[in-house]
């Protein structure tokens, strides 16, 4: 008959042990402290405005200047500090990143939430509709999105998160239409409660962990799919991403002149920012399902 | 006045299949300070009552006929919103099966406060100090009220669920199947732990259970039901002691008892009917050993006996003596 001192102490307790079990969750942690701390502090570490023409203190254009000196990783052929594009690609891969997850989050557990509980025409209607958007072609969809829209970094998250909130929302149906029988929301109806507060606080919160962990799926998603529509060209054109570094650098022939220094940097960050943000779903994943270890 | 009187419910489900008639002409009378044990097998009907009883049923559930008189007021026939005004003020319920009657995600403490809060229009530091004289009354350490439902054993999630239903002092308690999930021991803690509460508090409880033994432990009078009907009812003594209905008989004999021998027990063969074609004579006919050709062709009526104490649906009942005894004699 002890009470817990502090449970919160336990959970991070809990999260420690995780972490030194799962060496590549931890690793998927500090990558994205790593990025979150680049993207936070931009201002501060760059050297140089990314899209500013730098010159060379004879006059010339600082076009193709190898990695070293003032210039940590090279420009680009038309004299733009490759290092300072890398720092604010981090910022607008995280914005894209965190702000699809957020909206994919809060659709999708809305939607199976209403959706399970209420079932009938409500559930029919809301689940046909996830039915259509997931039978849409992904990277096309967004492309053409761009096309009639101004192409900018929030369409490409309205973009992803329209494509994406069905698979959370099922899940969370699912979730719904068994804790909807337990005893507890039985007696929350009996005590009076209405639908909206038996929802909201009876339900809802034993589904948030699962829509978490679809959320931080899509991080990954949402990062490759701008990064992929940068490259292609049909990305923002009013901000700095990786994918467009990418694509700069193939416009430029990069590759022919041999010039690494500029691609092979962006080309790193998004696997690494795609490949934590998959071994932190991984592990958070053990953390809510210890059944699945074995 | 009765607390609560049933009288001649029906209450029928929609299913795919077609039209189950869950209860079919029910009578119950709940008197202030009684504790009723409503017995029966799995799908007779009991928490169908019982549900009916809270307000809360399924979707697909209507009540086709009959009135549920709360203090002289037909709770059918008040609105949704009246309804919910004496949900858990007046009757409260404890739900079957401990392990699912908490919130996983919530502190104990604040899931019986919510009901304060919300529904009892107490402030926050007055709901504390309330879930505490809570806990304190059904024996748990009030410290505990911040844990988790997970850091509690099946018993005393038991005992929070009871508190939970105390916490706005209503008259009427309906617990559903109480002790059902948990050993004998701790089944004995509760029991003895509802009857303290009971006593003290001036309770009225619908104990509703499959187990004989609980309605003669804890229970003032019993009402037996069989495939959504009432077939016996009395003081739970004279009940159990001298079955009238058949079906009774079978019941007190299905459990094991510790002084005699096991030659003793006898279960009743065969199923309950399927309520979606029930037969049109007495619904036990089909298992009853004692069946004669009236007991297919009409169904009895649940008439008063022994000068109105006791009540019972059997064509037969005048011989209940005579059949106990074959009952008894009967090789199984």
């Amino acid at each position: 008959m002890t009470a817990n001192p502090d449970p919160g102490a336990g959970l991070l307790r809990r999260l420690f042990r995780l972490t030194g079990r799962d060496p590549f969750a931890l690793a998927g942690i500090v990558i994205y402290v790593v990025f979150a701390l680049t993207a936070i502090f931009a201002d501060v570490i760059v050297s140089h405005d990314p899209l500013e023409i730098l010159f060379l203190p004879d006059g010339k254009v600082a076009s193709n200047q190898s990695p070293g000196g003032v210039y940590w990783l090279g420009t680009t052929s038309l004299g733009r500090d490759v290092f300072s594009q890398l720092v604010y690609g981090a910022r607008s891969a995280l914005m894209v990143g965190l702000s699809a997850a957020l909206m994919v989050v809060v659709v999708g557990t809305l939607v199976g939430l209403f959706s399970g509980y209420y079932g009938g025409w409500v559930d029919a209607v809301l689940m046909r509709l996830g039915d259509v958007a997931l039978s849409i072609p992904f990277l096309p969809f967004i492309i053409v999105l761009a096309a009639f829209l101004k192409p900018n970094i929030w369409n490409v998250v309205i973009g992803v998160s329209a494509l994406l909130w069905p698979n959370t929302g099922r899940i969370v149906r699912s979730q719904v239409l068994t804790l909807r029988e337990r005893s507890y929301v039985e007696a929350a109806r009996v005590s009076g409660a209405s639908h909206l507060r038996i929802l909201f606080t009876h339900i809802a919160p034993n589904v948030l962990p699962i829509s978490f962990l679809y959320g931080s799926i899509v991080v990954g998603w949402a990062i490759f799919t701008e990064a992929s529509v940068s490259f292609l060209g049909f990305g923002p054109s009013d901000s700095v991403s990786w994918g467009f570094m990418l694509q700069d650098a193939f416009l430029s022939q990069a590759l022919s002149r041999g010039a690494y220094y500029w691609f092979v940097p962006s080309g790193l960050c998004i696997m690494l920012v795609v490949a934590a943000g998959f071994f932190i779903s991984r592990g958070y994943e053990e953390l809510l399902f210890p059944k699945l270890r074995d | 006045m009765n607390l609560l009187e049933v009288q001649d419910l029906d209450l029928a489900y929609q299913t795919h299949r077609g039209t189950v008639q869950a209860l079919q002409g029910v009578q119950l009378c709940v008197r202030p300070g009684e504790v009723i044990g409503l017995v029966g097998e799995s799908g007779c009907g009991k928490t169908s009552l019982a549900r009916a009883i809270t307000g809360v049923m399924p979707r697909n559930a209507r009540i086709t006929r009959g009135e549920l008189r709360w203090q002289g007021v037909d709770l059918l026939k008040l609105t949704e919103a009246r309804h919910r005004e004496r949900r858990w003020r007046e009757f409260a319920f404890v739900p079957q099966s401990a392990m699912n009657a908490l919130n996983p995600v919530h502190r104990v403490g604040q899931q019986i406060a919510e009901v304060l809060t919300q529904r009892g229009g107490l402030g926050a530091s007055a709901a504390r100090a309330r879930v505490e004289a809570l806990f304190d009354q059904v024996g748990i350490d009030p410290q505990r009220a911040r844990d988790y439902p997970h850091q509690f054993s099946g018993g005393m999630r038991q005992r929070i669920s009871i508190a939970m239903a105390l916490a706005l002092q209503p008259k009427l308690v309906i617990a559903d199947e109480p002790v059902t999930a948990l050993d004998v021991i701790v089944q004995r803690q509760i029991l003895d732990l509802i009857l303290g509460l009971q006593k003290s508090l001036q309770l009225s409880m619908i104990m509703v259970t499959h187990d004989v033994s609980v309605v003669a432990y804890v229970c003032d009078s019993v009402v037996v039901m069989y495939a959504g009907q009432v077939v016996e009812t009395g003081s739970a003594a004279e009940v159990l002691d001298a079955p009238l209905h058949p079906y009774t008989m079978g019941l007190t004999r299905a459990f094991p008892d510790l002084q005699q021998g096991i030659e003793q027990l006898r279960p009743i063969e065969g199923s309950p009917p399927d309520l979606l074609t029930p037969p049109t004579g007495c619904r036990f006919a089909e298992r009853c050993p004692f069946a004669q050709d009236a007991c297919r062709a009409a169904s009895p009526p649940l008439r008063s006996v022994a000068g109105g104490a006791r009540s019972v649906a059997c064509w037969r009942s005048d011989e209940a003596a005579v059949l106990r005894a074959q009952w008894l004699a009967e090789p199984a």
